[in-house]
């Protein structure tokens, strides 16, 4: 399947599927899990850039991301690290929810789809 | 520009599958099945989600971005069974797995995906 680019197939998925111009990124967590939401954020947005540079992207060119956070009190920390780092400009449609995460102490998880540069 | 849309199984509320351009939207799929445990529940919707995608002329090993929810996700483990014996080894999703709660209590699991044609 030439016309379908997947990085990083694990076990079980793909971080990131490039196809027909768009890039699909899997659910991103954070690596430091004992963070707070702030941290666990930035960590994930790190990520995502990482992913997104790896398929010759970048944040200025996602088009939408759903933020699931574990508690919805703590959106207001998703937010700060959210907005230091999106591109003002360029800002993607966005959606948060509440839902359980893969382990209690994972707060914060993020998808996105992002058109390629 | 304007790709023809083609939908499968409309009904009230939404299609079954969608078809646009080189892309098949599948819906929250879920099983028939209620009173079977969370790995069964999961065979059933894969199996679905071949005879759905094969109908729009797809496969599993085109599938490009996949939400699974789960209502427990203490029970991730087996849906990560059924997961694992059915997805295709060499082309594996970007995917994302979180815990919400389901349209009837006994549902333990609903993926929704979208593939390359």
């Amino acid at each position: 399947m030439g016309d379908i680019v997947r990085h990083n197939p694990e076990r079980k998925l793909s971080d990131a599927v490039e196809y027909n111009g768009l890039i699909y990124l899997a659910g991103q967590v954070a690596e430091q899990l004992d963070a707070g939401m702030k941290e666990q954020t930035e960590d994930v947005l790190r990520q995502i850039d990482a992913l997104l540079a790896k398929c010759g992207s970048s944040k200025s060119r996602i088009l939408t991301a759903t933020v699931y956070v574990n508690d919805m009190t703590l959106k207001p920390q998703m937010d700060q690290a959210w907005l230091a780092w999106v591109d003002q400009a360029n800002p993607p449609a966005r959606a948060t929810v509440e839902v359980q995460l893969g382990s209690p102490e994972t707060l914060v998880e993020i998808m996105c789809v992002a058109a390629k540069a | 520009m304007s790709d023809s849309i083609k939908r499968h199984h409309p009904g009230a509320s939404l299609s079954r599958l969608v078809e646009c351009g080189n892309l098949v939207f599948v819906a929250g799929t879920t099983a028939d099945n209620k009173s079977a445990n969370c790995k069964a529940q999961t065979e059933e919707v894969l199996k679905k989600i071949d005879r759905l995608m094969d109908e729009a002329g797809t496969n599993k090993s085109r599938i490009l971005w996949c939400n699974v929810w789960v209502s427990d996700i203490r029970e991730k483990e087996q849906m990560d069974a059924a997961w694992q014996a059915w997805v295709d080894p060499d082309n594996k999703p970007a995917r994302a797995t979180v815990e919400s709660r389901l349209a009837t209590p006994d549902t333990r699991v609903e993926i929704m995906m979208i593939c390359a044609k």
